[in-house]
Order: C-alpha cells, then structure tokens, then sequence
C-alpha cells in the first residue's frame, strides 16, 4: 500500500519537475530549472524532518513528490555542460544552498 | 499540429516513468543498510547517473529507436529515481553524530557521481559504436 502511494507522489513530483524544466523561460547558468526544484524540493525536506513523522503521509511527501521532484542525476548531467571548474562550482552552490534551505525549512517549521 | 494535447500525453508519460523511478527507489530502501552511512541513497543516485549519462550519450551518437523514449525513460524513471532532497536529509541526519561521516557521505556521492557520469558516457558513446 505505502508503494502505491510512494509511486503516486513519485509519479506527481516528477511531473513537477518536468513542468518546471519545460517553462523555465531563461537560460542561466547556475540558477536552472532542476537548481530549482531541488531548492523546492530541499526546503519542503527540512519541514518534513521538523515534523518528525513517519507514517504512510510521509512516505508520500517525503519519498513520493520530493523525491521525484528533485533529482540527483539530471544534476549531474547537467553540470557536465560546464567547463571543469564552474562544473565544481555548479553542484557546490546545489550542495551547498540544499543544506542552508533545508535548515531554513527546518528551522521555520520547528519555530513557527 | 495538436501540439497541446501531444505535451499532456508526455507529461503523463513522463509521470508515470517518475512513478516506477520512484517506486524503485522505495523497495530498495527497504533493504536493511549496513553500517552507520546511508549507502543505498548513494547507490541509487550513483546507478542513476550512470544510467541517464549513458542514455545520452547512446542517443547523441547513434538514431534510435529509443529517441521518443528518452524524456520517459531519462526525465521520468532515471530523474523519478534518484534524489537530490533526501540526499540532503541524511547529510543533515548524519552531521547530527557525525560530522566527519557527513563530509565522507558528500564527497563521495559527489566524486563518485562525477566518476559515474564519465564512466557512463564513455559506455553509451561506446555501444553507439558497437551497435552501427
């Protein structure tokens, strides 16, 4: 039962992304459509930790929609269309800006 | 042309490929991890790499009949599949104990995708190469 509504979440995140990707009007270096929804899909994490549960809901947010929203491998393929050190750069700022906004999410979810 | 209803039929395509991603995703994390690091989300993401990598570079290189599928297959089940959001979360969950675990935890998914997405081009560029 919890893998069909994991599959159910998976199936609607994904789709997410894939209307993101396709009206992410500019074309910008480092702030791209997937930077996006991994930033999307890192602060809804870090409210979803703040919550602490772990029943069937959550496997539908938290491995269902936000983990077919964001995405590990496009990132990747896509930081190879960098020169080297800007590719480094590319995923560092993911790294990097996924840990602040998940805190911030957190943060704002425990405090508020 | 019915454009409109031609984009519709992907995004459901492209959800689905996401659901059976993602469904994938959750059955292998189920299994029991060994160890205090989160290897499986590693896997997952490195497997995931390599597998979209090889996709496009199969596709650049050759006509296919798999060119319709590869917004299904690449955008839909690999992205679906790996993860970026809890790849967050257990770098946080880990930095709780351990902070030399967490540091180990990125640099390796990291360095270990990037090996991952070489690796894979040099494969799909390679089987494009076998196969015309």
């Amino acid at each position: 039962m919890t893998l069909l509504i994991v599959a159910i979440g998976a199936g609607l995140g994904t789709m997410l992304r894939y209307l993101t990707v396709t009206f992410w009007s500019t074309k910008p270096q480092y702030l791209t459509a997937i930077f996006a929804v991994n930033m999307v899909g890192a602060f809804f994490m870090g409210i979803l930790m703040a919550t602490g549960a772990t029943n069937a809901l959550h496997h539908f947010w938290s491995t269902g929609v936000l983990g077919g929203l964001t995405t590990f491998s496009t990132m990747m393929t896509q930081s190879e269309q960098h020169a080297t050190v800007q590719q480094l750069l590319y995923l560092l700022i993911q790294l990097v800006g996924g840990l602040v906004i998940f805190g911030l999410g957190f943060a704002l979810a425990t405090f508020l | 042309m019915q454009k409109q209803s031609g984009f519709l039929t992907e995004l459901i395509v492209v959800g689905i490929g996401g659901a059976i991603g993602g469904s994938a995703r959750y059955l292998l994390g189920l299994v029991p991890s060994i160890g205090a690091m989160p290897v499986m989300t590693m896997l997952i993401n490195w497997i995931g790499t390599f597998l979209l990598a090889s996709l496009g570079a199969y596709l650049a290189n050759r006509e296919s009949r798999l060119q319709p599928w590869q917004t299904f297959i690449g955008t839909g089940v690999i992205g679906g599949f790996t993860t970026f959001s809890t790849m967050i979360l257990q770098v946080n969950q880990q930095a709780l104990t351990s902070m030399t675990n967490a540091i180990i935890y990125v640099v390796l998914t990291l360095g270990g995708g990037l090996i991952m997405l070489k690796i894979g081009q040099k494969f799909g560029r390679k089987v494009s190469e076998v196969r015309s």
